[in-house]
């Protein structure tokens, strides 16, 4: 199902949490709305799943306005940030919690929930934890099983509120992999809401970058990172330099950055300072020398080995790429 | 700024639609509670009052005034002001045992402390008739030593201190369990003494349960009625606390005098209410405070 | 040597040490001489003395009536709670703080009050009283006193546990299709039972001790409208002293008892499930 975001706004009392998002999600993508915290994303994911009602604006399911159909019939599932598990109840009794709850006319009878269940449960390769108690699981158990507990009711939209926030480097990891693997099993329409670039660009098929409220950018992983369309995007999307330049604000990656011993056409000197070499990537600080400002810059481990630029070396560097706002 | 004003209004904006009940149910259960909390909270309060005023202020003042009623004043403070103290260093002291070190039994100990406020008042009472009134184990000898315990004031002071003795240590060990013993290890690696620690680190820290353990003790052993009827022998200006001069003029169906005590009782009830809701207050700010320090 | 390594802070032998001896003498020594007192009544003598019909009567009143009470404070109490902490109304925070009244109020003065009200001349009882139903002087006065005495305990119980539930487990289960009431049943009532329970307790282990508020307002007819802890000072009024500690005995071993019951409620509620954080 595709969800259509039209002219939403929301406040908070004095703070405007979202102003006049328009947004398209098309049917059976993975989409990570991405920003800093405070940025309004958690608030429009609530406000697609029908936990906030909005000031002004529509959502439409398939074209269908929705806005201000109960949460309770927008047929989402949602998974909670603290993924919100019911603690006096079983896994398995979680998962069934949403098909148990039906009306007679619709509840499927115990046998077929079981069932259900236990598909559910298999698919998120838990099934041997069905008679445990929420807080007898790990994190990424946890989580895996508040996954299945929403997909349960057969869900149109699937949405995720920070995923992986709550768990350590490695869980994530996997847990990353293993969801865009799900869904590309299930092609059920998701949105997820995350603050770590490095998981929407891997994880997502389109990335919603947001900031103050308002969307900066909307693209593919790679799309937004190599054109980034605003400086927010740009700063925020792995590292980069800005400089002050006649034209306006400009941004380097620090990979964009050629540096050598000898002075070119347009380059600028500076003193390496330090030497980050751990893994593949060498990570150079460089003072400038005209207005002593830190450059960064990023070289294969192979090409600063053949290089071989000492730590108090004056260096000379020049943009490969620049761009300027 | 933004973030902080964000959380803020999301909390509570986030109740009103998918988690509020209909209008409907919530203005009948706002409504059944109101009348429940009227009947019994809001009404006997106002009859108190009502009661005390009817034959005018003169009366009233007079009531209060009355030498009975003043001797009776005076007791109930000498009473509280002798179990306050006490139950207060005794609080202290189980809370520092309690919560900073680990031992055996300390489950069962706590069950023990809790004891008092399980028993009954009168009971209270009559365990200190049974070891020092005439016919108990010290009844004999406190007669050949001209010592008056029961139906007289020291009986008075020891039922207090019984009915009153968990409030403090109750709101101080969670108290200091919670705030653990980091603070006070570092205040012993810097040098300070037991004493000094206890004094400059301990209580400040749990300042507002100790202040609202106190003012609930205090409460307490005023209002004490059941364990202090059995041990007084009800000597009008003598072994006759306000409850108990209370009772005494109700019985001789001295209702505007009795009321005219009674709301003085009731007044000291709602000073502690007012005071506790002060202390809790106070706490909450200084536990935001904290809060923010972590968070900046 | 190994002692001292345990103990990094001082005073644990000198707080613990004046603890028990505190507790002993004001506590322990004084309940055990009622105890000890029993013991010199035989066996059938002490089992005649507390099965009187008198006797059995205020056990079936006091128990009864503090059966009654707290079960409406169960239910007044959460609704109480509920309204608390999820509504906003004006005169919130005076209506909080007066809960805890009747913990504060002297128990007399709460009878006398509560006495006036319902008298047939009283506010509420010269209204009730042409209806034929008499409140003042009868069991139904008892149950109002304890039901009285008993307010805060659900309430205080209750509204801590309510105030920390999350929202985000009622928002799950609405997401998940649930109703309000099949979200309040199913997920917010089974989070709060170990403290409704708990409060439901110490409800009525307060209600069976009480004296105060209910003697005024119960007539105190033997049979009828007598509590047993009126029939400990009955007894003990008439120098019967044996007979008063035969009384006690049984009702500080039922406290006892209920005291186990809420201790093991508090210990079944934060370790049910395995809970870990």
């Amino acid at each position: 199902m595709s969800i259509t975001i039209q002219n939403i706004s929301k406040g908070f009392g004095q703070f405007s949490a979202l102003r006049d998002i328009n947004l398209q999600v098309p049917s059976g993508e993975l989409v990570a709305l991405l920003g800093p915290s405070g940025c309004g994303k958690t608030t429009l994911l609530r406000i697609i799943a029908g936990l906030e009602t909005p000031d002004g604006g529509q959502v439409l399911f398939d074209g269908q306005d929705t806005t201000h159909t109960d949460v309770r019939e927008r047929q989402v599932g949602f998974v909670f940030q603290h993924y919100a598990l019911f603690r006096h109840m079983t896994v398995f009794e979680n998962v069934a919690f949403g098909l148990r709850v039906r009306p007679k006319a619709t509840r499927p009878s115990e046998a077929e929930i079981k069932k259900r269940v236990h598909d559910l449960l298999s698919l998120v390769q838990l099934d041997w934890l069905a008679d445990r108690y929420p807080p007898q699981l790990s994190g990424g158990q946890r989580q895996r099983i508040a996954l299945a507990r929403a997909l349960a009711v057969e869900p149109k939209v699937l949405l995720l509120d920070e995923p992986f926030g709550a768990l350590d480097a490695k869980v994530r990891k996997d847990l990353r992999r293993w969801l865009r693997r799900l869904h590309d099993e299930l092609h059920v329409t998701s949105v997820f809401v995350t603050h770590d670039q490095e998981e929407a660009l891997e994880v997502a098929d389109t990335i919603v970058v947001m900031n103050h409220g308002q969307v900066e950018q909307v693209g593919s992983p790679q799309a937004v990172y190599d054109n980034p369309a605003t400086p927010f995007v740009y700063e925020f999307l792995g590292n980069v330099n800005a400089f002050e330049t006649p034209q306006g604000k400009g941004f380097v990656r620090p990979y964009e950055i050629a540096v050598s011993r000898e002075p070119q056409e347009n380059s600028i000197a500076g003193a390496l300072t330090y030497v980050h070499s751990v893994g593949s990537l060498v990570r150079l600080e460089i003072k400038r020398a005209d207005n002593a400002q830190y450059v960064d810059v990023e070289l294969g481990r192979e090409q600063f080995n053949q290089l071989n630029f000492q730590q108090g070396e004056t260096v000379y560097l020049k943009p490969s790429q620049l761009r300027v706002f | 700024m933004h973030q902080t004003q964000f959380q803020q209004y999301h909390g509570k904006v986030a109740l009103k639609r998918a988690t509020s009940e209909p209008p409907w149910v919530r203005r009948l259960l706002l409504a059944l509670a109101f009348a429940f909390l009227g009947l019994f909270l809001l009404l006997p309060l106002a009859a108190v009052f009502s009661e005390a005023l009817r034959k005018g202020w003169d009366v009233y003042l007079a009531a209060i005034t009355e030498s009975d009623a003043v001797s009776a004043m005076q007791l109930t403070l000498i009473a509280a002001l002798i179990a306050v103290p006490l139950n207060l260093v005794f609080g202290v002291a189980a809370a520092w045992a309690i919560a900073k070190f680990e031992f055996k039994g300390k489950s069962f100990l706590i069950t023990l402390i809790d004891l008092p406020f399980a028993v009954s008042p009168v009971i209270a009472g009559l365990i200190f008739v049974l070891i020092f009134g005439l016919q108990g184990w010290f009844g004999e000898w406190l007669i050949d030593h001209d010592i008056k315990v029961v139906f007289a004031v020291p009986g008075i002071v020891l039922a207090t201190i019984f009915v009153t003795f968990p409030f403090v240590a109750r709101e101080l060990i969670p108290l200091m369990q919670a705030q653990g013993k980091e603070e006070e290890e570092a205040a012993l690696v810097l040098g300070a003494s037991g004493w000094k620690m206890l004094w400059h680190v301990t209580l400040p820290n749990v300042k507002w349960g100790l202040i609202y353990g106190v003012i609930l003790t205090n409460a307490r052993a005023m209002g004490e009625f059941g364990a202090v009827s059995v041990v007084s022998g009800h000597i009008r200006g003598l072994t006759n606390t306000m409850p108990l001069h209370v009772e005494i003029l109700y019985n001789e169906y001295n209702y505007a005098a009795a009321f005219a005590v009674a709301s003085l009782l009731t007044l000291l009830a709602l000073v502690t209410l007012i005071l506790k809701t002060y202390v809790e207050w106070q706490a909450s700010q200084s536990a935001a405070d904290n809060e923010q320090e972590v968070t900046v | 040597m190994k002692k001292k390594k345990k103990h990094l802070l001082p005073g644990f032998g000198l707080s613990l040490g004046y603890t028990l001896v505190y507790l002993s003498l004001i506590v322990l020594i004084p309940l055990a001489a009622v105890f000890l007192r029993s013991a010199e009544l035989g066996p059938s003598e002490f089992w005649a003395v507390v099965t009187t019909p008198r006797v059995l009567a205020t056990y079936r009143l006091t128990f009864g009536a503090s059966l009654i009470a707290a079960l409406i404070n169960l239910v007044f109490g959460l609704l109480t709670a509920w309204v608390l902490v999820r509504y906003q109304f004006f005169g919130k925070k005076v209506l909080d703080a007066l809960v805890d009244l009747p913990f504060a109020l002297p128990t007399a003065v709460a009878g006398i009050s509560l006495t006036a009200i319902y008298a047939p001349n009283g506010w509420l009882g010269q209204w009730l009283e042409p209806h034929g139903i008499k409140v003042a002087f009868t069991p139904l006065g008892v149950v109002v006193a304890l039901t009285f005495i008993g307010l805060p305990f659900v309430v205080r119980t209750v509204q801590p546990i309510l105030e920390d539930f999350s929202a985000e487990a009622e928002e799950a289960a609405a997401s998940l299709g649930a109703n309000r009431w099949q979200t309040f049943y199913k997920i917010i009532l089974p989070a709060i039972w170990p403290a409704l329970l708990t409060g439901f307790s110490l409800a009525f282990a307060r209600a069976v001790g009480e004296y105060g508020s209910v003697i005024f307002i119960a007539g105190n007819m033997p049979m009828v409208s007598e509590i047993t802890p009126l029939m400990i000072i009955t007894k003990l009024e008439q120098y019967d002293y044996a007979g008063a500690t035969a009384i006690a005995v049984v009702m500080l071993v039922i406290s006892f008892a209920l005291l186990l019951i809420i201790n093991l409620l508090q210990w079944w509620s934060s370790h049910r499930h395995g809970n870990r954080a």
